[in-house]
């Protein structure tokens, strides 16, 4: 028996390493970015995959280009491309280690379910990849030239994941996203992102609003106006920076523990309640009179709460009654809570949605006035 | 009794092997349940499995040293022959099943496009080793990884609890009560380490009954915990994935650490392992002191042989694969070998004992 066990572990040391199962490093394509883009004629999909052959020596000078290469392949559905870019490269892609996942406008606006039919079916993709929609394609973000050292898929990935502390994008895993597209109520969303020049001629990757979906189709683009609202509203940022206008000076404020909580009237339930609640931390206050003093804080204060509410009320508006979009999870509520109501309103939604009445409620508090003293006028 | 195991070893045993048919729990196999629903199912599962598991439980708490088949021996030898050989049948199906879940579950989710016979060939024989080992080592390596399966589901859930919101749970609805019952129905009967205690009842130390109760709710709470984290954290997304588990695990975070199915499969794949390696020695048991021969370890290897070819007929595509896991052969055999027949030979048995007595007293 002893020889057996002998045997079976020197036998499992092995298994796996036969030439048939494996796969050497370089011969996989280590993709860190997928494009999707479609038209008529199919899709296209743009990666951008480690340069494996050039990247094994440590301390390598290679500059992007060197580190990184993009492929671009055609064909008529995901998987065809996919196997066109294995011919293309000689490589076997590696999907898993994707960090991010952009789809053109042009899927996006096209039933964006069925091209991530792929990503939700095969086992080597990640169900948390974050995804977002180019403005314009998804290849010119993909091949965007952000300059040495600089990987489009780190940039894309940190933008998305910077959403949470400066409030200008969000991130979105595909499987939040696919559950809200699944959804019958639900809005989808995602971040979009465009490209452009800086000074130096260099191509820079921002953010560039939060696209809207409702139906599997690409409904509206929340800007810098409303975009704050759904952020809010949605518990999407930990802290972000909130600009007031007090006795006309500019006061800087860092919002912080920005808690938001929905709930569905108990007696009407085409009535919700939106309440925002959150800390402030006076950062900087450009008035040749330096001093606050407690008047001026409870002041501060009001504004802050009223501007809040505001952008909170604006995007409400905005996806209830121009959209159509349901953002917060309203029919959920409804469905959890109501279902025979549910049932009826289900049918049409939309324009049940137009009728719907938000009552939104800020609350907030000044923490941290800052390192001045505080005036005893 | 020398190498009898402790309730807290038992109790890990009952925990690693059934936790494995939580984790790859399937959507959609016996009936369509949305998230709401699939959580009252687990509560009506915990009703089923302890009423389903009271003959066992009043055996062990009345006979508490004494294996089944002795029991059944003092009615019949004969009948204890063909009820040894019987339900050594049984657990030998329900070892394939296991093995042929896990296997599609491997094949789905973790490695497409390799064979995976010589991984469950390599996999039966470290249960043929285990088995030979007895039931203590078995034991002392479920107490390791039960442990280990505790941190990674508490990693697990403390790696998915922020995005979970409870609104993605829907209520459950009228027409879903049925689907419900017969969810909970199925998931009850793969409680089949139950019946399996008769036949090790010997080699328990401590009160069994009180460790299956205890298991059973550890057990429940866990499950409905699971399925309330999945169904907030993703949604319609998990009614859409075979494994909905299995995808929670690999959208958790815990810290630095990512990536954790990986690190959950390899556990997984020891609980496989474990639970297939009790099987076998329950089947082996079985067939030994029903036989009354002094070869356990070809009764072993014939065990692991069958189940083998199990695996290779039922494995040969997905519908004979997915027929299998939704047949009723399973649940029959729970009700006949967990329910129905140790309330018959145990009644058998008290009327023989009472007999013995009074001719005994005469």
């Amino acid at each position: 028996m002893k020889f057996l066990s002998v045997l079976l572990c020197i036998v499992l040391l092995f298994t796996g390493c036969s030439q048939s199962a494996s796969t050497e490093l370089s011969n996989r394509l280590i993709i860190e970015a997928i494009g999707i883009d479609s038209d008529e004629s199919g899709y296209k999909v743009s990666v951008l995959a480690l340069n494996t052959l050039q990247t094994g020596s440590a301390g390598s000078t290679e500059s992007p280009d060197g580190i990184a290469k993009v492929f671009t392949a055609k064909g008529n559905s995901i998987a065809d491309a996919f196997s066109q870019l294995d011919l293309i490269s000689a490589q076997i892609p590696l999907y898993s280690q994707a960090r991010v996942l952009i789809i053109g406008k042009e899927t996006a606006e096209n039933q964006p379910l069925s091209a991530l039919n792929f990503f939700i079916r095969e086992h080597t993709t990640r169900d948390d990849i974050p995804v977002a929609v180019a403005e314009t394609t998804a290849n010119k973000i993909i091949t965007a030239d952000l300059g040495k050292n600089l990987l489009v898929s780190k940039v894309t990935a940190d933008l998305l994941s910077s959403g949470k502390r400066n409030g200008q994008t969000v991130r979105v895993p595909l499987y939040s996203f696919v559950s809200r597209l699944l959804n019958e109520t639900d809005a989808a969303y995602l971040p979009v992102l465009t490209v452009e020049k800086n000074a130096q001629k260099k191509d820079e990757i921002r953010a560039a609003g939060i696209a809207l979906f409702a139906n599997d189709n690409y409904t509206a683009t929340l800007n810098n106006k409303t975009m704050n609202g759904f952020l809010y509203a949605n518990n999407l940022i930990d802290s972000t920076l909130l600009e007031i206008d007090y006795n006309n000076k500019n006061i800087s404020l860092t919002v912080r523990k920005i808690k938001t909580k929905t709930e569905i009237n108990e007696k009407d339930p085409s009535v919700f309640s939106v309440a925002v609640s959150f800390s402030c931390d006076i950062i900087e206050h450009n008035s040749t009179n330096q001093d606050l003093n407690e008047q001026d804080i409870l002041q501060i204060k009001l504004l802050a709460q009223e501007k809040i509410k505001k952008y909170t009320e604006d995007f409400l508006y905005y996806t209830l009654h121009d959209c159509g979009c349901d953002c917060l999870g309203f029919g959920k509520r409804i469905r959890n809570k109501y279902p025979t109501y549910y049932e009826q309103i289900s049918k049409n939604y939309t324009s049940f949605l137009k009728n719907v009445q938000t009552v939104v409620i800020a609350e907030g508090a000044i923490h941290r006035p800052g390192r001045e003293v505080l005036s005893g006028k | 009794m020398k190498n009898q195991i402790s309730s807290a070893q038992l109790f890990c045993i009952l925990f690693v092997c059934r936790l494995l048919g939580t984790f790859t729990y399937m959507s959609q196999l016996q009936t369509t349940l949305h998230a709401g629903s699939r959580i009252v199912a687990t509560g009506v599962c915990f009703l089923f499995s302890i009423l389903s598991a009271i003959p066992v439980l009043l055996y062990l708490q009345k006979q508490n040293n004494v294996s089944f088949l002795n029991a059944v021996g003092i009615v019949s030898e004969k009948t204890a022959g063909i009820i040894g050989i019987s339900y050594a049948a049984f657990f030998l199906f329900a070892a394939i099943i296991t093995i042929t879940r896990f296997g599609l579950f491997a094949g789905t989710v973790l490695v497409q496009n390799t064979g995976l016979y010589i991984s469950v060939f390599f996999l039966l024989l470290v249960c043929v080793y285990c088995v030979y080992q007895g039931l203590q080592p078995l034991a002392r390596t479920a107490v390791i990884f039960a442990v280990i399966l505790l941190f990674s589901l508490i990693a697990v859930i403390a790696g998915t609890i922020g995005e979970c919101s409870l609104i993605n749970i829907p209520g459950i609805r009228e027409n879903e009560i049925p689907n419900i019952i017969k969810q909970a129905f199925f998931s009850a009967c793969r409680n089949i380490e139950i019946p399996a205690l008769l036949f090790i009842a010997e080699e328990i130390k401590g009160k069994a009954h009180t460790v299956v109760l205890k298991f059973i709710t550890a057990f429940s709470i866990i499950s409905a915990l699971l399925f309330t984290v999945a169904g907030g954290v993703l949604g319609e997304y998990g009614d859409q994935q075979i494994f909905p588990l299995f995808t929670l695990s690999s959208v958790a975070k815990f810290g630095f650490v990512e990536r954790m199915e990986d690190l959950l499969t390899g556990i997984w794949i020891v609980c496989a392992m474990l639970k297939t390696a009790f099987l076998l020695y329950v089947a082996s048991q079985c067939l030994q002191k029903s036989l009354h021969k002094e070869i356990k370890t070809c009764h072993t290897a014939i065990g692991a042989v069958l189940i083998f070819a199990g695996y290779l007929l039922f494995s040969a595509d997905i519908p004979t694969t997915i027929r299998l896991l939704r047949t009723w052969l399973l649940p029959a055999g729970y009700i006949i070998f967990a329910i129905l027949l140790p309330i018959v030979l145990y009644l058998l048995f008290v009327r023989k004992e009472k007999k013995l007595q009074k001719e005994n007293r005469i």
